[in-house]
């Protein structure tokens, strides 16, 4: 299973790489980018099961990722976490509208990514 | 404002910065040699300017010897035009005396020969005679007044022009030196004066830093927020590495129990066939203990391994207060934005000159009525 991971923070996109080594997936089995639009450049050049994405990025974020996978390209059916620390309610509704299968708010634990990993590759 | 190693270790050597006060430096200042002007400097300097001033002098004289040279050039002009006018009279003496002779010629012979005209003989032949004269003192007219006053006006405009050449002179050269050099040092000394007392108000944070590029506030946010990532960054590497090390430990561990595992076995099956052998049944129950330890150090690095997660969990904190420090940046700039547009100023007033000392201010130097009194009372006295 091929997974990008999608944030700003190379901090936190080796947390979020580290959890996912630790629930069983290999170094190689994750791409990483530092914003939408280098996101979107690896999504056109390779094929991903699942997009882990964070909100507030440069360049492009990631609600306009989302809006944009789910508007063109070969991955509007890949689920997608949105994992931001935009905790309102509103922001929630907002991404969910835009296509995101499941939200998670920083700072989480290995668990929680695990269960919504489960809950969206079912 | 951030230190750099090289700065601090100057600092704990007891060094000055001097790099930044010179840069600082105004272009009249980098003119003159650095630093405060010595004493022999600035009598160097008025020697130069004295220099100045002889050659001034000398060039005075030479001004005179010109003048004088003119002088003598206007007589020797002067003296063509007399000898002109003698060689014209000893021309009308020769003829006169020409015309004495044909008269003599004419009494003594009636030789048709020889004509005499008529305005010779006419009494107006005087007139005749006396224009060339009248030509001459033209001529002399002509040529004496333009040369004197050619000779004077340019006497006078030459003097004048190198009067105020060498005013010119002195002007840029030696009085301004004396005074620049004067002006820089009482610059100088009031500019140190000034930096320290303001270093000081900013050292006992009296006074803000002053507005540059790394002690504006957002600029610094930002630096923090970049250091802190960074140095985050590391803190993962680190981890990381603790991880790898780990993992390196726990597969020697497994290769240790799996030996382990072995020799228990084999000494389990001596001590069963030879069981009057009490060395094999010492050594299994060793085997068994040593098991237990690789097991316990198992554990211990998995619960080690978790506390390395747990931290790596926690270190995602460093991005949410990036993302803080990112709001109170970007309300900052809002704010700035602002306060610019507030408190901007359509610049059609004019600036009113404001009293420094007003009725009701708690300063020192504020004059109450006894002591404007005396005061007043003293000066008039």
């Amino acid at each position: 299973m091929r997974i990008l991971i999608v944030d700003d923070s190379s901090t936190m996109r080796r947390i979020i790489g580290n959890v996912v080594m630790q629930l069983g997936y290999a170094k190689e089995d994750f791409d990483e980018a530092e914003d939408g639009v280098k996101a979107w450049k690896l999504l056109s050049e390779s094929q991903y099961d699942i997009i882990l994405t964070d909100w507030n990025m440069p360049n492009m974020n990631g609600l306009d990722l989302v809006k944009k996978v789910r508007a063109e390209g070969n991955h509007k059916k890949v689920p997608i976490i949105m994992i931001t620390t935009e905790g309102g309610k509103g922001e929630v509704i907002t991404a969910l509208k835009a296509g995101v299968n499941n939200y998670i708010v920083k700072p989480f634990n290995a668990q929680v990514l695990k269960e919504k990993l489960d809950g969206v590759l079912k | 404002m951030s230190m750099s190693q090289e700065e601090i270790e100057s600092l704990m050597n007891g060094l000055d910065f001097e790099d930044e006060p010179a840069s600082e430096e105004s272009p009249v200042e980098e003119s003159v040699p650095v630093g405060n002007m010595s004493e022999d400097d600035i009598n160097d300097l008025i020697a130069q300017t004295e220099d100045i001033s002889v050659n001034d002098e000398d060039n005075s004289n030479s001004t005179e010897e010109s003048v004088d040279d003119l002088l003598n050039s206007l007589e020797d002009i002067e003296t063509p035009a007399e000898t002109l006018t003698e060689e014209a009279e000893t021309n009308i003496d020769d003829i006169l005396k020409e015309l004495e002779q044909n008269d003599n010629s004419s009494e003594n012979e009636s030789a048709p020969e020889i004509e005499i005209p008529d305005d010779l003989i006419n009494p107006d032949m005087d007139l005749s005679i006396e224009e060339p004269v009248v030509n001459l003192e033209n001529i002399e007219k002509s040529i004496e007044p333009p040369v004197e006053l050619t000779n004077e006006e340019t006497s006078d405009n030459d003097i004048d022009e190198l009067l105020s050449t060498i005013d010119n002179m002195k002007e840029p050269e030696s009085s301004p030196i004396v005074t620049s050099a004067e002006s820089i040092a009482s610059d100088k000394k009031t500019d140190d004066i000034g930096k320290g007392w303001t270093d000081n108000k900013i050292e006992k944070g009296i006074f803000p830093l002053p507005v540059e590029d790394d002690t504006k506030v957002v600029n610094q946010l930002s630096e923090v927020a970049n250091d802190s990532e960074e140095k985050a960054t590391k803190i993962f590497d680190v981890l990381s590495n603790i991880l790898d090390y780990n993992n390196g430990i726990q597969s020697d561990v497994k290769e240790l129990a799996s030996f382990n595992e072995k020799q228990i076995a084999m000494l389990f099956s001596l001590s069963q066939k030879f069981p009057n052998i009490d060395v094999f049944k010492e050594n299994l129950g060793q085997a068994e203990s040593m098991g237990n330890h690789i097991s316990g150090i198992n554990d211990k690095l998995n619960d080690g391994n978790n506390e390395i997660f747990q931290a790596m969990e926690l270190m995602q904190f460093n991005d949410i207060n990036r993302q803080k420090i990112e709001r109170v940046m970007s309300v900052i700039r809002k704010l700035s934005t602002y306060l610019n547009n507030l408190f901007e100023d359509d610049g059609n007033r004019q600036e009113v000159a404001v009293a420094n000392h007003i009725h009701g201010d708690n300063t020192d130097d504020l004059l109450g009525d006894e002591d404007l009194e005396s005061l007043i009372a003293e000066f008039n006295n």
